[in-house]
C-alpha cells in the first residue's frame, strides 16, 4: 500500500470503496424497513 | 524520502492550489479538510451553547417544586430538543470536525479522500438545524415526545413532526457521508509505511466509529420513515390497531441508539489515548489491546440494545441474554481504563489543560461506567429505568465523558491549528470550574433517581427539592464556565494570546505522530508529498 | 466523594432558607415492602459495593501516579509499554466478577418473571393522564387521578407553595387498594400512548402499551400507603399521573371490596371525565393482543 500505489489506481479504489459503503448504508435502510413489513404480515 | 513518487492529490487540481480562496468563497465552496474541520468545530460550538441554553431552561424550572417558568409541553420540548441538538448538533459534528482536521495529518494524507462530499456533508447541517430549531415557532411547538420519539406519543406531534423527521434524515445523511469519507480516507490515503497497527488511536477510534455510523444511521432513518408513513400514509407499523407493534419501534430505535452512544465515545477514547501518553512522556500502555478493546466494544454494541427497554415485557430468555451481553462490555472498557492508568504509572506527568481534561475524563467516565454496570443488572434496572439515575449515568459518560474529551482535544490541538499558544491560566480556570460544577450538577441526580424521581418531569414532589436545587446550581455554574472556553478559543483564533507555538507545541518532543512534524499552523496544503513512516 | 459532596450540597442549601426548611437528603433506593424489592435492593447494594472496590483500586493507582510521578518532582519516565501477563489478569478478573454478579441477578430475574399462583388479578390501564384499575371478576373498577389540591398547586404560576400541599403530586382521588401478604398480579395496558407503572417500594416498573398486555406481580408484606408515578414520558401531564397503592389487611380489603361492590363498583372517580369510548377500544384491541 502507499508509495507503490499509482494515482489512477488510488482514485479507482477510493471511488469503489465509497460506492460500496454508500450501497451498504442504503441496504441497511431497506432491510430494516423490509424486516418490519415482513414481521407484520 | 527514499522512494520517488509523484504526489498524490485526489482532489482535482483547481486553479488555486496554494492558499485559500478569498472571502466567503473560501467557506461556502470549501474543499480543504482544515477549513471544513474548522467549520464543523465552530458549528458544534454554536450548537453546544444552543443546547446548553435549553438545558438551563430545564434546570431553572426544576430549581424548585411547582411550575414557575414554562408549561409542561414546552418543558418536554426542551428535553427533546436539548438531546437532539447536543447529540446530533454538538457532539457528533465536533468529532467529525476533529476527524477532518486530524485524520489527514495523522496518516500523512494531503486531504480527505472525497473533498466535495466533505463540503456537502457539512453544509447540510446548518439547514438541518435551522429546520429543527424552527419547529420551536410552529403551531403546537417543537417535538415534545423525547429524542427517542416513541410512538404512539410522537404521532401526537403537530406540524413539527414532519419537520423534525426531515431534519433527522438530513443529519443522518450528513453523518453517513462524513463516515464514508473517513473510511475511504483511512483505507486509501495512508502514507507509505503507515500500516493499520501504526495508526494513532484517534484515527483508529474514528475508523471503527465510521463503520458504526454507516451500520446504524440508516436504521434510525428507517425507523423515522416508518413513523412518518404511520402518521401521514395510513401504515400501521407501530400501531396494534392495524397489526403493528409499538415495541418494535423501540427495538429498531435502540438497535440504532446503542451503537450511537459508542459513536459518541469511541473517538473520545482515541483522543484520551493520544493525550495521556503525551503528558506522561511515556508510550501508551498496550496499544494493540486498546485497538482490540475499541473493536470489541463496537461489536458488542450491536447485541445489547434491549437493555434500554428491559421494562417492555420481553421474554425471560431475552432479558437474560441482554443482561449478560451488556455486562460483558465492562471487560473491554475496563481494559481501556486500566491501560490509561498503567500509561501514567511510572511516567513523568505534567498537567496542562488537555491533560487535566483527560484525567477528569478517566475518573468521571469511569463513574459513568460503574452506573452503567449497575443499570445492566436487569432486576435492578426495573428500579433505575426512566429515573434520574439513568439521567445521571448517561450525562456522566457524555459530559465529563465525550464533551470533556472534545475539550481536551481542542486544548491539545488548538495551538497546532492556530499557530499560537492559548491563555493557559484561563483554560485551567475553565477546567476547574467545569470539573467541579459538572459533579455538583450530575452527582446528585444519582440520589434523585434512587429516591424515586422519574425523568422527563417538569415538576416533582417536595421530597426531591433539595438535590434538585443543588443540581440546578451546578448546571448554572457549569453553563457559565463554558463562556471561558469560548473566550480562550476566540483569543487564540484572533492571535491575541500567548506566544507562537512550536511545531511540537508541547515540550520534550513527546507528542508522537505525523501532525507534529508539520509547522504550527500547518500549511494550507499539507503532506502534498507523502511522508514516509518507519 | 459522596460524603464530601453531601456536605458541600448541604452547605449551599443551608444558605437558602427554602432548602434548609425541607431537608430530605435521600441518597439511596428504598428497601421496599415486597420480597422482590428486598432482593432487588440487595442486588443494587452488591453491585454498588463491587463498583466501589474496583473504583478504590483503580483510582488509587491513578492518584498515586498523579502525586508520585510528576515531572516537577523529577520523575523519569519508564520505557516499557506493555505486559501481556498484566493484561491477561485484568481481563480475566473482571470476567470472574461479572459471572459472580450474573448468578444472583439471574435468580432474581427468574422470580420476577414467575407469574404463577397469583391470588388477585387487577387490570391497570394507563390513559393520558390517569390510571384505571379493574379488579377482574370482582366487578370493581375505577379511575385514579391526581388529587385536587396537588392539581391546583401544580398549575403554572399557581401562587400556591407546593410545600404546603401534603404529598404534593403523589396523592390521588381513588387509591389502588390491595390486601397484604397476597400475590397480586397486575395486567398492564394502555388506552393511548405508552405509560409505565411504577411503585418504588414494590421494586418494579413495567411499561403499558396500547393493544398489548404486560404483567408484573408483587406481594406486599406490610400494610401502608405506597406512592409512585408514571415512568414513561406520555405527553403534557406525564409528571402528573401518580400511583398510590394502599395495602390493607385481608379483612379490611374484603370489607373495602364489598363496600365498592355495593356502590355498583364505581366510586366517585367515575364522575371525572372518563374516556369511556377509548376504554372500549382498548378492550377490543386487547382481544387481538399477542399470546405471550
Amino acid at each position: 500500500m502507499g508509495a507503490a500505489m499509482e494515482d489512477a489506481e488510488r482514485k479507482r479504489r477510493i471511488r469503489r470503496t465509497a460506492i460500496l459503503l454508500a450501497l451498504l448504508a442504503i441496504a441497511v435502510y431497506v432491510i430494516f424497513i423490509a424486516l418490519t413489513v415482513m414481521r407484520r404480515t | 524520502m527514499s522512494t520517488v513518487h509523484t504526489h498524490v492529490d485526489t482532489h482535482v487540481h483547481d486553479a488555486h492550489d496554494h492558499g485559500p480562496a478569498k472571502g466567503w468563497r473560501r467557506w461556502v465552496f470549501a474543499t480543504n479538510h482544515k477549513d471544513i474541520g474548522t467549520m464543523y468545530l465552530l458549528f458544534s460550538l454554536a450548537m453546544f451553547f444552543v443546547g446548553g441554553v435549553m438545558a438551563l431552561i430545564i434546570r431553572a424550572e426544576l430549581f424548585q417544586p411547582g411550575l414557575q417558568l414554562v408549561d409542561p409541553m414546552f418543558f418536554n420540548s426542551m428535553t427533546t430538543m436539548h438531546a437532539l441538538v447536543m447529540i446530533f448538533g454538538a457532539v457528533m459534528p465536533a468529532f467529525v470536525g476533529l476527524a477532518n482536521w486530524m485524520i489527514p495529518l495523522q496518516i500523512g494524507a494531503p486531504d480527505m479522500a472525497l473533498p466535495r462530499m466533505n463540503n456537502f456533508s457539512f453544509w447540510i447541517l446548518p439547514f438541518a438545524f435551522t429546520l429543527l430549531l424552527s419547529t420551536l415557532f410552529v403551531e403546537g411547538g417543537a417535538p415534545a415526545s423525547g429524542w427517542t420519539m416513541y410512538p404512539p406519543l410522537s404521532l401526537q406531534t403537530g406540524p413539527a413532526f414532519p419537520m423534525s423527521i426531515f431534519a433527522i434524515h438530513l443529519m443522518g445523511a450528513s453523518s453517513i457521508m462524513g463516515a464514508i469519507n473517513v473510511i475511504v480516507t483511512i483505507m486509501n490515503m495512508r502514507a507509505p509505511g503507515m500500516t493499520l497497527l501504526k495508526m494513532p488511536l484517534f484515527t483508529w477510534g474514528w475508523l471503527i466509529t465510521a463503520y458504526l455510523i454507516i451500520a446504524v444511521m440508516p436504521v434510525l432513518a428507517g425507523a423515522v420513515t416508518m413513523l412518518l408513513t404511520d402518521h401521514f400514509f395510513g401504515t400501521t407499523f407501530f400501531s396494534a390497531a392495524g397489526g403493528g407493534d409499538p415495541v418494535m419501534y423501540q427495538h429498531i430505535f435502540w438497535f440504532f441508539g446503542h451503537p450511537e452512544v459508542y459513536i459518541m465515545i469511541l473517538p473520545a477514547f482515541g483522543v484520551i489515548s493520544e493525550i495521556i501518553p503525551t503528558f506522561s512522556r511515556k508510550r501508551l500502555f498496550g496499544y494493540d489491546a486498546m485497538v482490540y478493546a475499541i473493536a470489541s466494544i463496537a461489536f458488542l454494541s450491536f447485541i445489547v440494545w434491549a437493555h434500554h427497554m428491559f421494562t417492555v415485557g420481553m421474554p425471560l430468555a431475552g432479558q437474560m441474554f441482554f443482561m449478560l451481553a451488556t455486562m460483558l462490555i465492562a471487560v473491554p472498557t475496563g481494559v481501556k481504563v486500566f491501560n490509561w492508568a498503567a500509561t501514567m504509572y511510572k511516567g513523568s506527568l505534567t498537567f496542562e489543560p488537555p491533560m487535566l481534561f483527560a484525567l477528569a475524563f478517566v475518573f468521571l467516565f469511569t463513574i459513568g461506567g460503574f452506573s452503567g454496570l449497575m443499570l445492566a443488572i436487569a432486576p435492578a434496572d426495573f428500579q433505575y429505568h426512566d429515573t434520574y439515575f439513568v439521567v445521571a449515568h448517561f450525562h456522566y459518560v457524555l459530559v465529563p465523558g465525550a464533551v470533556f474529551a472534545i475539550m481536551a482535544a481542542v486544548y491539545f490541538w488548538l495551538p497546532k491549528w492556530t499557530g499560537r499558544m492559548y491563555n493557559m491560566k484561563l483554560a485551567k480556570t475553565h477546567f476547574w470550574l467545569s470539573a467541579i460544577f459538572v459533579n455538583v450538577l450530575f452527582f446528585p441526580q444519582h440520589f434523585l433517581g434512587l429516591a424515586g424521581m422519574p425523568r422527563r418531569i417538569p415538576d416533582y414532589s417536595t421530597q426531591f427539592a433539595d438535590w434538585n436545587m443543588v443540581s440546578s446550581i451546578g448546571a448554572f455554574g457549569f453553563g457559565f464556565a463554558q463562556i471561558l472556553f469560548l473566550i480562550v478559543i476566540l483569543q487564540s483564533i484572533r492571535g491575541r494570546s500567548g506566544v507562537k507555538a512550536t511545531d511540537k507545541v508541547w515540550d520534550d518532543g513527546m507528542p508522537q505522530g505525523l501532525e507534529w512534524t508539520l509547522s504550527s499552523p500547518p500549511p494550507y496544503h499539507s503532506f502534498e508529498v507523502a511522508p514516509e513512516v518507519k | 466523594m459522596l460524603k464530601i459532596l453531601k456536605y458541600v450540597a448541604a452547605a449551599i442549601a443551608a444558605g437558602l432558607p427554602a432548602g434548609a426548611a425541607f431537608a430530605a437528603w435521600e441518597v439511596n433506593m428504598p428497601v421496599g415492602v415486597t420480597e422482590l424489592s428486598r432482593e432487588i435492593h440487595g442486588l443494587h447494594m452488591l453491585i454498588f459495593w463491587v463498583c466501589v472496590v474496583i473504583a478504590v483500586l483503580v483510582f488509587s493507582v491513578m492518584i498515586y501516579s498523579i502525586v508520585k510521578f510528576r515531572r516537577s518532582k523529577g520523575a523519569v519516565p519508564a520505557t516499557w509499554d506493555h505486559s501481556t501477563k498484566v493484561e491477561v489478569v485484568w481481563t480475566v478478573i473482571p470476567i470472574a466478577i461479572l459471572v459472580g454478579m450474573a448468578v444472583p441477578a439471574a435468580e432474581t430475574l427468574i422470580k420476577i418473571e414467575d407469574m404463577r399462583d397469583s391470588e388477585l388479578t387487577v387490570k391497570v390501564t394507563g390513559y393520558q393522564w390517569q390510571w384505571h384499575y379493574d379488579y377482574l371478576d370482582k366487578g370493581v373498577s375505577f379511575f385514579s387521578r391526581l388529587d385536587r389540591k396537588s392539581d391546583a398547586a401544580r398549575q403554572l404560576r399557581s401562587g400556591i407553595d407546593p410545600r404546603t400541599v401534603e404529598n404534593y403530586l403523589l396523592e390521588v382521588d381513588n387509591r389502588f387498594v390491595v390486601p397484604v401478604d397476597t400475590k397480586v398480579r397486575v395486567l398492564l395496558t394502555s388506552g393511548d400512548v405508552v405509560h409505565a407503572w411504577w411503585v418504588p417500594e414494590f421494586g418494579l416498573k413495567k411499561d403499558a402499551f396500547p393493544g398489548f398486555i404486560t404483567e408484573l406481580w408483587f406481594r406486599a408484606t406490610r400494610t401502608g400507603v405506597f406512592r409512585g408515578q408514571c415512568a414513561e414520558l406520555c405527553g403534557y401531564d406525564h409528571g402528573f399521573m401518580p400511583i398510590v397503592v394502599e395495602v390493607k389487611s385481608k379483612e379490611d380489603f374484603e370489607a373495602w371490596l364489598q363496600e365498592q361492590q355495593a356502590t355498583t363498583g364505581t366510586p366517585a372517580a367515575q364522575t371525572a371525565a372518563a374516556p369511556a369510548t377509548s376504554q372500549l377500544e382498548t378492550d377490543a384491541a386487547l382481544t387481538v393482543a399477542r399470546a405471550e
